[in-house]
Parts: structure tokens; C-alpha cells; sequence
């Protein structure tokens, strides 16, 4: 023993840490996009207050907001099968990944609905009029005029969520799942040095958010691009 | 030819429209002149199913449609035959003109793009656009906006085309550009058109038919001679008269 923090150790760790990182990234990436794809579908399906469904989403996303990640984690992963296995479905070669996917996908859309329909709901009427007058569909209009603005405006706010979702994945060992988080346990084990593999796991989660806000930073630019030209324009 | 039968509403117990019936011919202009409340833009919107009314009927050349009850491939039909200029220009700000142009010839009318933009770049140009085809709505100023809707409007080659009060949010010095563009396509591009304006003198000009309407009825319907010059109506002519501070329009008084 001798030293309370061996930095050595710690960066030799790292690569071992960073090999796991592929986990976390296949958590975040897919939930953020399929999630942020079915926020959108069930922003416009609460808005267009379709019958049955509207009131069904609100109480999803009641849920989904009201109760924390970890408990979702369990509830999909052990109550899930329990409640199908009931119903003669066994879920027994499902990996555990797979839940984890499903619970984080969710969680994004519930957040990513809310986001949207408030922005959905910035867009000006007058545009969706003039949409809906040169006899676009809801469809259509949606797809080429409501939303493309409405995704612009809520970017900021979409990537604080992933952000959010990246930090919920330092859940995920709890289900089973081998994430950075569980490796460095697991190391720890071993090694009996725990503080420098948490060191390294905390770096790495800096990074990939890093990443994410430059990522989110460079879509607004994009989109913002005839904004900020207007700006220009006129000062 | 367009033509609107009975056309009521009411919000609550307020009536709007009071069975207003309207015949627009084919190629002809239409302006629709009244004081403010007097329901001009709700009977505008009406047309386009933007409202909806409590009774009336539609016809389109021959096809007819119960404003209250049509279906939604009927409204969409509507629509499609028609195209509304709005008082706030409504461009799609998330597109360029040239886009806004091009929208609805290639996602309602499944054109493709290299024929829609022709088309569009064509219509730019006729509006004077041209040269601003690639700025987005928060680039131009009001009256560009404004022509960039009248070209959007006509891009779809529309049976009718609503004008809800075109030049009412522009500053004055750009009203002119505006009212030059619609009556150039009055002039050259024999599409009927129903105007909702305050500006009396281009209505007396453009004008094959000039409708006055207060209070959700139609008070006079005539020609502008005789509409704007011998009103029968008391009513028109007190609005005459305050519109335009005291004077009138005498015989060939041009403007």
C-alpha cells in the first residue's frame, strides 16, 4: 500500500474503463433517438387531442416524470415478466440490455413530448393556416413546416435531457448490465483501489457530455443559421 | 365561378355572418370592402374552411360543398382549388422564398423538384423576388414577404384567390409594391380573385365587383361606379365618406 491515490494505476485503468464505454453510448444514442422520434409522435398525437390516447399519454408521461430512473429500471426488468408470465408470456431469453433500451427510450420521450408540445405549440397559427390552406395534410403539415421549427426551438432543451440520460445510464449495472460504472467496480474488487476507477469513470462521463453539448451547440448554429443572418440584417 | 349561398356564424350569440350570398364569375375581382367587425375576413376564411360556418354552400364551378358539414377530402378538395394571401404574409419561415413558393407544388401536388422550382422561380419574378429567391421570410422586409405570398398563392394554379387584407400590416411606403403586384396579376394572370381591403382607391380600380358589407350582411353589391360613386345606401356612404375624409369619388376622379 503506501499511497492513498495511485495515479499510475489510474491510467492504466482508463483504456479498461473506455472499453465499456461502447455500452453507454448504445444506451444514449438509440434512446436518444428513437425517444426523441416518439416524444415528437406523442407531442402531436396530445396536441391533435386524439380520443382514448391523449388521456392514456398524459397519464405515461405522469408517470415516466414521476418516478425516478432507478425504480423504472427494476419495475421493467423484474415486475414486466412477473405480470406476463401471468399471461402465459415468458420473457426469459430477453437480455437485460433490452430492457434497459425499452426504459430509457421511454423515459426520453416522455421528457422529449413535453418539450415538444410546448414548442410544437410556439410555432405561429398563422403558418399552420397558411399550411393547412394550400391543402396540406395534418401529415404534411407537420412534417414539412410544424415541426422542423419546432425541433429548432426545443434543440437546447432536447440536449439537456439527453445529457440527463447519459448520467442515468450509471444506473444500468443494477439490471445486470456491464456499463463503465459496473467494470470499475469490478476492477475495484480486485485491485482494492476504488477512488482513482471512480476518478476515471467521472472523466469519461465529462467527456461524452462535453461531446453532446458541442454536438447540440453545432445543430442550434445550423438551424439558427437564418436567424442569426436576420439579426445581422437588420443591425 | 365561385359562388356562396346563406353563409351564417355566429361566435356564441353574436352573429358574424348573417346569410351572405355571393357570386363571383371566372376570372373576375371581387373586393370586399366594409368597416371593421363587419365579418369580411371571417366570410374569407370561411371559403377556406379555416372556419368553420354554422350553415351555407359552397359551389366551385359546379361542385358544391355544405360549409358546415363538408368532409375532409372535401376540405382538402376545397383547398386545394384554392389559395389565401393573408393579412400577416404567413411565410414558412423555416424555408427559403423560393422554397415557400415551391412547398405546395411538390408536397400537395407531387411535381417534382426540378419542374417546381422552374415554376417558382418563374412566379419570383413575376413578383419582382427574384433576385431575394434564396432569403429566408426574417430576411425581407414586409412588403417582400407579402409578394412572396402573392406567388405562393398563385403557384398552385388555384380556381380563387383570398386576399384577407394584403396590404393592412405593411408600412405605408410599402403598401404601393404590394398593390402594384396584385394588380398586375389581376391584369395579366385572369385569375379570379376576392379581395378583403381598406384601400378603397385600388379597389375602384381593380375591381369588377365591389361588395359592402356591415354588420355580417351585404349592405350594396355592384359595380364600382356604382358602389363607390352612387352608393344607394346610406350606409356605404357614411363608410365612404369617413374613409375618405370628407371627399368623394366623382366620376372618373382618379386617385
Amino acid at each position: 500500500m503506501g499511497t492513498y491515490f495511485d495515479v499510475g494505476y489510474m491510467i492504466k485503468s482508463f483504456p479498461t474503463l473506455l472499453g465499456m464505454v461502447h455500452i453507454t453510448l448504445l444506451v444514449t444514442i438509440f434512446s436518444a433517438i428513437v425517444g426523441i422520434l416518439l416524444g415528437a409522435a406523442i407531442a402531436v398525437l396530445r396536441i391533435q387531442c386524439v380520443p382514448v390516447i391523449a388521456p392514456l399519454l398524459r397519464i405515461f408521461i405522469s408517470f415516466m416524470r414521476g418516478t425516478p430512473f432507478l425504480v423504472q429500471l427494476f419495475l421493467a426488468y423484474f415486475g414486466v415478466p412477473e405480470i406476463l408470465a401471468h399471461v402465459g408470456i415468458s420473457m426469459k431469453g430477453v437480455p437485460p440490455l433490452a430492457f434497459v433500451l425499452a426504459v430509457f427510450t421511454l423515459h426520453m420521450a416522455a421528457y422529449g413530448a413535453e418539450i415538444l408540445r410546448s414548442s410544437i405549440l410556439a410555432v405561429p397559427v398563422g403558418e399552420k393556416e397558411a399550411a393547412m390552406s394550400l391543402g396540406m395534410t395534418s401529415f404534411q403539415m407537420y412534417r414539412r413546416v410544424v415541426l422542423p421549427q419546432a425541433f429548432q426551438m426545443a434543440m437546447p432543451a432536447l440536449i439537456n435531457t439527453v445529457i440527463g440520460v447519459v448520467k442515468g445510464t450509471s444506473l444500468i449495472f443494477n439490471v445486470g448490465v456491464v456499463d463503465i460504472m459496473r467494470k470499475a467496480e469490478l476492477m475495484a474488487g480486485n485491485s482494492q483501489r476504488s477512488l482513482e476507477l471512480y476518478v476515471d469513470v467521472a472523466v469519461i462521463y465529462g467527456i461524452l457530455i462535453f461531446l453532446i453539448a458541442r454536438i447540440g451547440r453545432f445543430l442550434e448554429r445550423r438551424q439558427s443559421h437564418n436567424r442569426d443572418l436576420a439579426e445581422l440584417s437588420e443591425a | 365561378m365561385i359562388k356562396l349561398e346563406h353563409v351564417k356564424k355566429s361566435f356564441g350569440d353574436q352573429a358574424i355572418l348573417r346569410d351572405i350570398s355571393l357570386n363571383v364569375p371566372t376570372g373576375s375581382v371581387t373586393v370586399i370592402l366594409g368597416p371593421s367587425g363587419s365579418g369580411k375576413t371571417t366570410l374569407l376564411r370561411t371559403i377556406n374552411f379555416l372556419g368553420k360556418a354554422d350553415g351555407g354552400t359552397l359551389f366551385i364551378n359546379d361542385q358544391r360543398y355544405d360549409l358546415r358539414k363538408a368532409s375532409r377530402k372535401e376540405i382538402l378538395a376545397v383547398r386545394r382549388q384554392t389559395a389565401m394571401v393573408f393579412q400577416s404574409y404567413n411565410l414558412f419561415s423555416n424555408m427559403t422564398a423560393l422554397q415557400n413558393v415551391m412547398e405546395a407544388l411538390v408536397t400537395v401536388q407531387g411535381r417534382n423538384k426540378a419542374d417546381a422550382r422552374e415554376r417558382a422561380a418563374e412566379l419570383l419574378t413575376q413578383v419582382g423576388m427574384k433576385e431575394h429567391a434564396d432569403k429566408y421570410p426574417a430576411q425581407l422586409s414586409g412588403g417582400q414577404q407579402q409578394r412572396v405570398g402573392i406567388a405562393r398563392a398563385l403557384a398552385v394554379n388555384p380556381q380563387v384567390i383570398l386576399f384577407d387584407e394584403p396590404t393592412s400590416a405593411l408600412d405605408p411606403e410599402l403598401v404601393g409594391e404590394v398593390l402594384a403586384v396584385i394588380r398586375d396579376v389581376a391584369k395579366n394572370s385572369k385569375v379570379t380573385m376576392i379581395i378583403v381591403t381598406h384601400e378603397i382607391a385600388f379597389a375602384r380600380e381593380v375591381a369588377d365587383q365591389i361588395v359592402f358589407m356591415e354588420g355580417g350582411c351585404v349592405v350594396e353589391t355592384g359595380a364600382p361606379q356604382d358602389v363607390l360613386v352612387h352608393p344607394r345606401e346610406e350606409r356605404t356612404r357614411v363608410f365612404l365618406n369617413r374613409y375618405l375624409g370628407g371627399t368623394t369619388l366623382r366620376d372618373g376622379a382618379g386617385i
